[in-house]
């Protein structure tokens, strides 16, 4: 089955005057047609990072140094600047973040701004519209006649996706978009996720360090650490075997309401400005053996998972 | 706002940047140069600014020195001294002379020439003969000459006894002689076209005699023949030293803007500091003094108050300080309105740490590195101003400032007369002397403030 | 507004530091040209802490948590009813001024939820620590750098920390000093503001248990601040649900999570996430209506009846009050 979106050998760093800072190195990603991927990591992991880079969001001082992403089998990296804007960014991918509400501009209504996303891509648009879209999202046909200050960060989340989804895109990358939110809006809009897939067929891909947020929702998950990814998976098979260490430590961190207690992970990040040929995760593991401080395990396919360590 | 800056990394990244490394470099050799001039320049020498007679023997209104170099003949003052006076004294009276020997090579006349006889004792009269390369020869003289008087071409006598010259050998009559004229008897060739012809290139000499009563005696006396350039700045039209007012001009400018700005910069500060700080009604009652003050036209008061009082170096700043302070305050407040959000601040007093406590150990560091930087700023646009007034003829009196020089500069005429010289130099010294606080300033307002740039 | 119940009967009357007497406390907002709106951010609470417990108040934004813990140590002062510190005697907490305040502080502390904000990043760690310890009285330089000494032990970092700049540290790192500088007053009581919210999964752990080791060891109680029931359930003894401003549930933390009595603190377990991936393709049920309600909103009656499943009629008209329902274990509602 070919991606709808794949990330092959793709690296980002950013220019730093101690050198470069490896965000993202040799990162392999892919994401189904209908398929909702999740891709979990800290702080520091790269996440964020891999994200921007694959919606062409990189600035300086980052720049992607390497690698490819592939919408639909073309290289997204390499088209002209114009024809990405007009045929790519919005109307086949769109993106939600953690401060997409604040996305809105204050001095018109949150329909009035759906309204124009959809006629500046040369759509029809109109109340109807407007009015399917919000529906979609759950929320009520007289929130579009509202400024985005009268909403609560719930109603403005959904109908920022409801913009999001103005021009039917098939992929949607959504970085955090509960983190800010409380817990009961957060499972509808999880909710509402999961009823896009189904109803509308896009494709997600969930950024979030919320690792129980993660396994409720996606079908297959990627960790990532320190700008490799460690563990990659369905769902269903690393969240009741995990296998990497660190995989196994985040979930053991992750306060749940089945924990009786959570466990930190001692020690830091390493510094991604000084790569060394070794696991980077050996100074914080439990179970670190020799070869580990000395060469760099790849990602080997481990009972229906892809997992980078020298334990397997 | 907090990016974990340290007083070091600071330094190091005003290091950084050219411009302000460059700004910093000319800022010490300005400082270094002003001390010299306070020290060297002492104020007596200042003081002679004021008094013409202090510059006659300087030549007036002439281009620098160096013009010789591209091609302008334009000679310098050439002094010479008339030693070994021979001659006696006796009991019917004394009578001394010497003679000197002067070699001119130029194609025009000198722009004055200045006789001064230092002697003790009586004298009645005093001779001159004035031999030119063609043999030819002028004679003038003067009675009762006094000792250590500068006589030049405008000495009536003279300019009457070169006038006498003049027509004796054009055979017309001439009302008036001008200085031009007299030079050109001198030095042209005799005949009727003596006062159009050209300057003879040659050995002169001067003899020069003095008779007086006994018990004459004389010293070393000197002739100049007062040139058509002067050093490296050239002269006004009273031969003041250009070089001179722009040296002595230089603590003024930096004494002026250094203190205002120091009073304006650190009041302006703590003023808006302490505003932010408190907050309230004490806030509302100081930015309210802080709008008020802002209002005032600055130039237009300035200009008012000089006429009610008499401005000195002192006060004079204080009152530039005291209407620039409020733009510092306005934006010290807002800086501290910022520091005041932060949850530090909070924690500080749910600690029981005292409001005094805090602000000096979260807003006072704060707000150091922003008053340094304005402050750099600052001085820059005090010099200018300070100037301006000076230009206008507001400022203290007894002052060399390069504004009144340029004031003098309009007064004569001076552009009219093709005296480039006259308004370059004060012009660029101002220029110069705000430069390097400028560019340190802005170097130092991008290390302090960094400015969010647009992704 | 009917009261809570009197002072005392919710909570035994053991060993207690914290007594909360009907608290409210309003805010204005607007006035002058704009419309009056009221914000009662806490709106008739009583409870008591006992020394040494973890007491979380749970509850999303605009429950009043925050406001209430502030209140709790005399940051914010009472609109009406009393906080009492009974640590010592009776001290009132919300009309405490001047120097009987700043003894207070050595008794009721705070910790904040952001790091990086709550400690000045431009001071050098030692600083950090030193200042509140003269703040407290205490000059001598022996004395200073033995307790700063003895709490970055308790916090878990190397005493060599305190020469490096606090912006050099990293989030968990500075929120240990948050600790520690709190711990430096030797307090009886300490707030902390929902101070895990803000670190990675991998840094949570390690605060959590220097929280649950200084309740422990050494007696100090904590009003944990946290809008996450899954926090709770690890850090806390007792958990007190918040909703706009009234205590919903309130008991040990095992009894509210694993039963919970209160129509929303089902609601809010309901929706918080476990590592479970079988629900994948399911739509997770919330039983409540609507999302969050507004702070300025004031409902006749129970708080909670516009979002409330299972409303009757009386809950539109009177407030429920706090009943025991099962041992230690509190809710106010009319279904009980």
């Amino acid at each position: 089955m070919t991606a709808l979106l794949e990330a092959k050998g793709l690296k980002v760093y950013y220019s730093s005057p101690r050198g470069d800072i490896r965000a993202v190195e040799d990162v392999n990603l892919e994401v189904g047609e209908h398929e909702i991927v999740g891709l979990a990591g800290e702080s520091g992991s790269g996440k964020s990072t891999l994200a921007l880079g694959m919606m062409r969001l990189i600035t300086t001082p980052g720049r992607v140094t390497g690698g490819e992403v592939n919408f639909e089998g073309r290289n997204i990296l390499t088209i002209p600047n114009e024809e990405f804007r007009k045929d790519y960014r919005w109307s086949k991918m769109a993106m939600v973040f953690q401060g997409s509400m604040n996305g809105f501009t204050p001095v018109f209504t949150v329909g009035d701004q759906i309204d124009e996303v959809m006629k500046i891509h040369g759509r029809e648009g109109g109340k109807t519209a407007v009015r399917k879209l919000l529906e979609m999202v759950d929320l009520d046909e007289s929130i579009g006649r509202r400024y985005p200050h009268e909403l609560s960060g719930g109603q403005k989340q959904r109908a920022f996706i409801a913009m999001a989804l103005a021009l039917e895109p098939k992929m949607l990358f959504a970085d955090e978009p509960t983190t800010a939110l409380d817990v009961i809006t957060q499972v509808n809009i999880v909710n509402l996720l999961k009823r896009l897939r189904r109803e509308m067929g896009i494709s997600i891909l969930l950024i979030t360090h919320d690792l129980a947020l993660l396994s409720e929702l996606v079908d297959t998950a990627y960790i990532m650490y320190s700008g490799r990814i460690v563990e990659q998976g369905p769902s269903k098979i690393m969240f009741t075997n995990p296998k990497h260490p660190y995989t196994q430590g985040l979930l053991a961190a992750t306060p749940t309401l089945r924990s009786t207690t959570i466990q930190g992970i001692p020690g830091f990040m390493p510094d991604l400005a000084n790569p060394l040929n070794m696991c980077s995760f050996s100074p914080r593991c439990p179970y670190v053996m020799d070869r580990c401080k000395t060469e760099r395990p790849e990602l080997k396919r481990t009972d229906g998972e892809d997992v980078a360590c020298w334990l397997y | 706002m907090d990016t974990g800056k340290t007083e070091r990394s600071y330094a190091r990244e005003f290091l950084k940047s050219r411009s302000g490394v460059v700004g910093l470099v000319l800022l010490v050799l300005l400082l270094a140069t002003s001390l010299y001039v306070a020290i060297a320049i002492p104020q007596s020498e200042a003081y002679k600014w004021d008094n013409p007679s202090v510059w006659t023997n300087n030549p007036a209104a002439v281009p620098p020195s160096w013009v010789n170099y591209f091609g302008v003949d334009a000679p310098q003052t050439a002094s010479f001294t008339l030693q070994g006076w021979s001659g006696s004294s006796s009991s019917s009276g004394a009578a001394y002379s010497s003679s000197v020997a002067i070699d001119w090579n130029h194609a025009v006349t000198p722009s004055n020439i200045v006789l001064t006889p230092n002697f003790s004792g009586t004298a009645y009269e005093l001779e001159v003969l004035w031999t030119k390369p063609d043999g030819n020869t002028v004679q003038v003289s003067l009675s009762s000459p006094v000792s250590g008087t500068s006589y030049t071409l405008s000495y009536t006598p003279i300019n009457q006894a070169l006038g006498q010259y003049i027509q004796t050998q054009t055979k017309s009559y001439l009302s008036e002689v001008s200085p031009a004229q007299e030079l050109a008897a001198l030095f042209n060739r005799d005949g009727p076209g003596i006062l159009n012809g050209s300057v003879q290139q040659g050995s002169y000499s001067a003899t020069v005699q003095i008779v007086g009563a006994t018990g004459l005696s004389v010293s070393t006396s000197s002739v100049s023949l007062v040139g058509d350039s002067y050093g490296t700045m050239g002269t006004d039209s009273f031969g003041r030293p250009i070089e001179l007012g722009v040296l002595a001009g230089l603590p003024w400018a930096l004494e002026l803007g250094i203190i205002a700005s120091l009073i304006s910069v650190i009041g302006g500060i703590i003023w808006g500091g302490l505003a932010g700080f408190y907050g309230g009604w004490r806030d509302k009652v100081m930015s309210w003094g802080t709008l008020v003050i802002l209002a005032v036209p600055g130039l237009a008061f300035i200009i008012a108050i000089s006429y009610s009082i008499q401005l000195t170096l002192l006060n004079e700043a204080l009152i530039i300080a005291a209407l620039s302070w409020p733009g510092f305050a306005i934006i010290s407040r807002t800086v501290t309105l910022s520091i005041r959000a932060q949850a530090y601040v909070e924690a500080d007093r749910a600690m029981g740490i005292s409001s005094t406590r805090t602000f000096f150990t979260h807003f006072l560091p704060r707000l150091t590195p922003v008053t340094i930087a304005f402050t750099a700023l600052s001085i820059s646009g005090v010099i200018i101003l300070g100037e301006t007034l000076s230009f206008l003829g507001i400022g203290p009196g007894n002052v060399i400032t390069w504004g009144g020089i340029l004031n003098a500069a309009i007064t004569f005429d001076a552009s009219l007369h093709g005296w480039w010289w006259w308004t370059l130099f004060p012009g660029i010294m101002i220029v110069v002397a705000s430069m390097p606080f400028v560019l340190v300033g802005f170097a130092l307002d991008r290390v302090v403030a960094p400015r969010v740039t647009a992704k | 507004m009917e009261k809570t119940l009197p002072a005392g009967s919710t909570e035994a009357q053991t060993d207690g530091v914290l007594r909360i007497d009907d608290l409210r406390v309003f805010f204005t907002k607007g006035g002058f040209l704009d419309k009056v709106t009221v914000v009662k951010a806490v709106d008739g609470v009583s409870l008591r802490v006992r020394r040494g417990e973890i007491l979380a108040l749970v509850g999303e934004s605009g429950s009043g948590k925050t406001t209430l813990g502030k209140a709790a140590i005399g940051l914010t002062r009472p609109t009406s009813g009393a906080v009492y510190l009974t640590d010592d005697g009776e001290e009132n907490v919300g009309t405490a001024k001047g120097g009987q305040w700043k003894r207070m502080r050595k008794k009721l502390q705070i910790i904040f939820q952001d790091p990086f904000s709550s400690i000045d990043p431009n001071m050098r760690v030692y600083d950090a620590l030193r200042i509140p310890l003269m703040a407290q009285g205490i000059k001598s330089k022996e004395e200073i750098h033995a307790k700063i000494e003895d709490v970055m032990k308790r916090v878990g970092l190397r005493s060599q920390i305190v020469n490096n700049y606090v912006f050099q540290l990293s989030g968990g790192q500075r929120q240990r000093i948050g600790i520690a500088r709190v711990l430096l007053f030797d307090p009886v009581l300490v707030v902390a503001d929902e101070p895990v919210s803000m670190l990675d999964a991998s840094l949570k752990g390690d605060i959590l248990h220097i929280i649950g080791n200084e309740s422990k060891a050494n007696k100090v109680a904590f009003l944990f601040i946290t809008h996450d029931m899954a926090v709770a359930k690890v850090v806390a003894d007792r958990i007190a649900v918040m909703y706009l401003g009234k205590i919903a549930e309130i008991g040990p933390a095992e009894s509210v999570i694993l039963e919970p009595l209160h129509p929303y603190t089902k609601a809010m377990l309901q929706a918080s996430p476990v590592i479970d991936p079988s629900v994948k393709d399911e739509i997770i049920k919330v039983n409540i209506i609507g999302e969050l309600a507004q702070s300025t909103s004031h409902p006749t009656g129970c708080k909670f009846h516009p979002r409330c499943p299972y409303a009757m009629d009386v809950c539109k008209q009177k407030e429920p009050l706090l009943q025991e329902v099962k041992p230690g274990h509190f809710v106010a509602c009319w279904l009980y």
